[in-house]
């Protein structure tokens, strides 16, 4: 389906100026105490090798090797932080508790209790969030934390373009979104709304936990083991994945483009044989075509292979991420959002 | 299958694996071939690579498939395992027709 006009304002936005969105799926877990890393370090499969500050990319992982949650997992000054995705933060405590049952010393703050997220994702982001929230932000590399007495901001996102997650006390969020919107105004700031963001994470190849996350496939088969230390062998899930390493796996989800509108779970037939099925489509506004996942079967799982249909719409796989975005040409030292037009 | 295709799948299939290769010789990695996905990225997430690994990403992919690689080919190669494998292939199809 193409994007409403709601959404596709906030799509460009996100590709080309700035643009702001609540984030109420968002979870952010601290965890506090002598043993917040040991905690971690029991519950992830990524190695805990975290400097202050630095924020880790990983999964948690169910028994059978299956992930549940898209997490970072952070630290500042002794404090850990785990943030991101997962059913509901209830059910990530408890789970948690039950899997560091013999740690001690540790206690775990459900944050989103008592503050709001607000997201600034785009190639300018970086520019106004400076302004509102001070210059200290742009001194923040990818993939680092920061924490205030007014605020903590994760750089991260899930956009392919400058992207920040502040955490602001309840209380204050409406005079920080205000902040946000007036002083917004002179990049012509936007609010992005779930589809757009949705949509920007499908182009760039970012996991999707309620969309591909839904069919129970493993790291290996979502291109996601980088998220997995390749040396440690205890964290739940461990077994399990050691066996899919040990006996391989035979699907895999890639990226594909469409001239046409499909859904998920349509078949991928080449020469009349099933090879696999969509798992995700959106349309691309930048494109002008569709972008999807599709899950596909050893040998057809390469990018760069064409001859595929679903019914009778050909589709071709591709690399990701399917656009070039523009972050990539934009400096917070070289470049600002006022004199785009004659800098990039 | 159609032979086009076989062939098209089996150059991909090559390439990626010398290209996993050199990246797990020239960067040192802790980690199989296997272990290393089409669609890792090479910066920041995924392999989480620096500025002089990429220097010796290029360096390493010239010489391994004997090709030149200008500066903004590779600010677009450099995102992900596959896109080093694509530029490998535009660079190959390059030289035969030359």
């Amino acid at each position: 389906m193409k994007l409403s006009k709601e959404s596709e304002i906030g799509y460009h936005a996100i590709r080309s100026g700035v643009a702001f969105s609540e984030d109420p799926d968002l979870l952010c877990l601290q965890i506090k105490g002598d043993s917040a890393l040991d905690v971690l370090d029991k519950i992830c499969p990524c190695d805990i090798f975290l400097q202050n500050g630095q924020m880790k990319h990983t999964l948690l992982l169910d028994d059978n090797g299956i992930p549940f949650a898209d997490i970072y997992v952070c630290m500042e000054d002794f404090n850990t932080y785990i943030l991101g995705y997962c059913k509901n933060a209830d059910t990530l405590i408890e789970w948690i508790n039950f899997r560091a049952n013999t740690i001690e010393d540790y206690a775990i703050i459900d944050l989103m209790k008592t503050h709001f997220c607000i997201n600034l994702d785009g190639p300018y982001s970086w520019e106004l969030a400076s302004e509102v929230f001070g210059s200290d932000i742009l001194s923040l590399p990818y993939l680092s934390m920061l924490e205030t007495n007014d605020f903590i901001v994760f750089r991260g996102g899930r956009t392919g373009e400058y992207g920040y997650h502040f955490l602001v006390p309840k209380p204050q969020k409406n005079s920080w979104l205000e902040k946000v919107k007036s002083q917004g105004a002179a990049y012509k700031i936007k609010q992005a709304d779930k589809t757009a963001l949705s949509q920007c994470a499908l182009e760039n190849f970012f996991f999707d936990l309620y969309k591909e996350g839904s069919y129970g496939l493993s790291p290996m088969e979502l291109q996601l083991q980088w998220r997995l230390s390749t040396q440690k062998n205890e964290y739940p899930g461990a077994s399990a994945i050691k066996n899919i390493k040990k006996t391989g796996w035979n699907q895999r989800m890639v990226c594909f483009i469409s001239p046409e509108e499909l859904n998920p779970n349509d078949k991928i037939t080449y020469e009349g044989i099933e090879i696999g099925q969509v798992l995700s489509i959106g349309y691309s506004p930048i494109r002008g075509d569709y972008v999807g996942k599709a899950l596909l079967i050893k040998p057809y799982w390469h990018s760069g292979l064409d001859g595929f249909y679903v019914n009778n719409v050909p589709v071709k796989t591709i690399s990701a991420p399917s656009i070039t975005n523009l972050s990539l040409k934009v400096s917070p030292y070289r470049n600002s959002y006022h004199t785009r037009k004659e800098s990039i | 299958m159609q032979p086009e295709l076989k062939i098209k799948i089996e150059q991909r299939e090559n390439l990626l694996n010398r290209v996993r290769k050199m990246l797990i010789s020239a960067l040192h990695l802790n980690a199989s071939p296997e272990e290393l996905d089409p669609e890792t990225t090479l910066f920041a997430t995924g392999l989480a690579l620096d500025s002089v690994d990429a220097v010796v990403i290029i360096v390493e992919l010239e010489a391994e498939f004997n090709i030149s690689i200008s500066e903004e080919e590779s600010m677009l190669a450099l995102r992900t395992i596959n896109s080093l494998v694509d530029l490998v292939l535009i660079k190959m199809k390059e030289n035969e027709t030359v």
